[in-house]
């Protein structure tokens, strides 16, 4: 029995109405209201918040109490299977068998999707090749560093080239350069595979780096859905910490035209950085804002420990009241 | 920053657009990947070193009793097909507790049934063809010695009507014996992710509920119960396997009854099917909550 089935579809993503998911007396998430369209979408949300209840729910692995969702077309509740034959799924545990190699475990989720041996073969082949695994992939997975391990989870979720991939933290656990090419990877996956990606994190700052969209979940409330250039517009700051006198140190930036704001500890500043109009050129003004604090540091006389970039932390936007625009239809159908 | 040379991905992504084969490819991929699996093949050295050696204890009694019927030491094989089966009952039970495990408990430690239930294989499809896998897998572990002991008969040129027949009789008994120790075994292993536990937890139950069924015979044998002593063979899945056994082939159980007559033997049968039943219901009912949480 051979099925042709239609890939890539157009129109929304996914879509969800007045989605309710609760566990006796827990809410997992609550009236959510989700209209997303292809491409990169990143859900962001503590841990907690819902994100994997919601892919389960989308893959139809999990019946919402309330509310619908579709995902490419199909019903999440009553069309789960046709949603999962064109769909692939990377779970948040490791859930890979250490007494098989990568390339024999690839190869048998590719068949367990539906591809005849010898087209599995072709794309295993492939597929782990673009996730960066090479002579390792015959050795037992067993042997596999995390990065390793994250990579072979990747594959397995690509390998019969689904229109879309749900990723549940696929950067839990690397390091900071295993981050860097994990998601590196996932803005491939999106703009060069042309499949479209919800990956979630709890951490803001790495997601909206590569999504073209944000969705962010707190108590599984939507907080915001927004495209990715309207949430940059917040911009990146510098954080500074300094052994002592960090109010001299704030006085002496703020008059040199910096917006300086004390840290979450004693003796930390966050500097905004200046925004210079169109995103490329966003080093130059983290190069003029360290310039800025070493001089001041240098010309008071004071140690400085610590000098670091980073986004808005998530808790700010969590902090922020604004509501997103799709937050006011929460009519829930019977 | 210089690329490392492990960082060539540069290939291009090419998108597959040959066909998707649907439910029965799917189940059928399961169902080898069980069945080679419960042998170790595909899996590593380690993996292989139980299955085989039980294989290998299994083959040599039957190429013992091949050879004394084969070489004309007796006129007669010292055991039939069926009841070589019987009395290698004790491996297959090993085989059966240490690969049921390996074939579930294994999905289940390290979470794989998430992969397979985010995949378009449905949950009764995972049971039916992981239970499909371990019969065959049984059943191919018995057949192998009861069809050594038919070739020794046929070496010795014994009447082959009458050895095909008691061969045959040793492929239903495999069968019959296949069926229910797959069923009950995994029915028992599909609660744990831990292999050592799944392992204890279905060689005790086999042998404990044996044991009692045995027990309770031999009390009764020899007092005024002894007529009903027999229904204690429908007390567990050996004694169900034997007292079949018994009635097929029409000679005495190993453990002391004397025969098996027709009211008894369709109560086996009827305690097969339901034993069968009940461990198939426990596992598609286990697997609809499954890799969800």
């Amino acid at each position: 029995m051979s099925v042709t089935t239609s890939l890539r579809p157009d129109g929304p993503l996914i879509t969800t109405r007045g989605l309710n998911k609760t566990y006796g007396a827990v809410t997992a998430l609550a009236d959510l209201d989700l209209d997303l369209a292809p491409g990169v979408i990143g859900l962001v949300g503590a841990n907690g918040a819902g994100k994997t209840t919601l892919l389960k729910i989308l893959l139809g692995l999990l019946e919402p109490t309330s509310g619908n969702a579709t995902m490419l077309g199909f019903d999440a509740v009553g069309e789960g299977p046709a949603i999962r034959r064109l769909v692939g799924y990377m779970p948040e545990h490791d859930p890979l068998p250490p007494d098989v190699s990568a390339t024999v475990f690839v190869l048998h989720m590719a068949r367990m999707s539906g591809l005849p041996a010898a087209a599995a073969r072709e794309r295993t082949a492939d597929t782990l090749r673009h996730v960066g695994l090479y002579e390792e992939r015959y050795r037992s997975i067993g042997g596999y560093s995390t990065g390793m391990r994250q990579r072979v989870r990747l594959a397995q979720a690509l390998v019969h080239d689904p229109s879309l991939v749900l990723l549940d933290e696929p950067t839990n656990g690397l390091d900071p350069a295993g981050r860097e090419e994990m998601l590196e990877l996932i803005r491939r996956i999106g703009t060069d595979f042309g499949i479209s990606v919800l990956v979630t994190s709890h951490l803001l700052g790495e997601l909206e780096r590569i999504s073209d969209h944000l969705v962010v979940i707190e108590g599984g409330r939507l907080l915001r859905s927004t495209s990715t250039a309207s949430a940059t517009t917040l911009g990146e700051v510098v954080g500074v910490e300094v052994g002592e006198d960090a109010a001299a140190l704030a006085a002496v930036l703020s008059q040199a035209g910096l917006v300086v704001r004390p840290g979450g500890r004693l003796g930390t500043l966050d500097i905004d950085v200046p925004s210079l109009g169109s995103d490329s050129d966003s080093d130059s003004g983290i190069d003029s804002v360290c310039d800025a604090v070493r001089d001041a540091t240098a010309d008071l006389g004071i140690g400085l420990i610590r000098l670091e970039r980073r986004r808005h932390r998530l808790a700010e936007i969590f902090a922020d009241p604004a509501p997103a625009a799709n937050t006011t239809a929460t009519e829930v159908p019977a | 920053m210089t690329t490392p040379p492990s960082a060539i991905y540069d290939i291009g992504y090419r998108h597959y657009e040959g066909p998707r084969l649907g439910r029965s490819y799917v189940w059928a991929t399961l169902f080898a990947d069980s069945l080679r699996g419960a042998y170790g093949l595909g899996r590593s050295a380690r993996a292989k070193i139980l299955p085989w050696l039980l294989v290998g204890l299994a083959v040599v009694p039957a190429v013992v009793v091949a050879l004394i019927t084969a070489l004309g030491i007796a006129p007669e094989p010292p055991a039939t097909p069926a009841r070589l089966i019987i009395n290698l009952s004790l491996l297959v039970l090993v085989f059966v507790g240490a690969q049921a495990p390996q074939s579930v408990s294994r999905d289940l430690r390290y979470r794989t049934v998430s992969l397979y239930f985010s995949r378009p294989l449905r949950r009764i499809d995972y049971v039916s063809s992981k239970v499909a896998a371990l019969t065959v897998a049984v059943f191919a572990f018995s057949t192998l010695p009861a069809t050594i002991v038919y070739l020794g008969a046929l070496l010795a040129e014994l009447p082959v009507r009458a050895q095909t027949r008691d061969w045959l009789l040793g492929l239903v008994i495999a069968a019959v014996s296949a069926v229910i120790y797959a069923a009950v075994a995994l029915a028992i292993a599909a609660w744990t992710p831990r292999r050592g536990i799944g392992v204890a937890a279905i060689v005790t139950f086999l042998f404990v509920t044996s044991t009692i069924a045995g027990v309770l015979q031999q009390i009764a044998t020899g007092t005024a119960a002894t007529e009903r002593a027999r229904f204690a063979l429908l007390l567990s899945p050996s004694t169900v396997i034997e007292g079949l056994e018994s009635w097929l082939t029409g000679t005495a159980t190993q453990t002391g009854v004397v025969s098996v007559d027709t009211t008894l033997g369709l109560g086996l049968v009827g305690a097969a099917f339901l034993l069968v039943a009940i461990c198939y219901t426990v596992l598609v009912l286990r697997y609809r909550k499954v890799g969800i949480s």
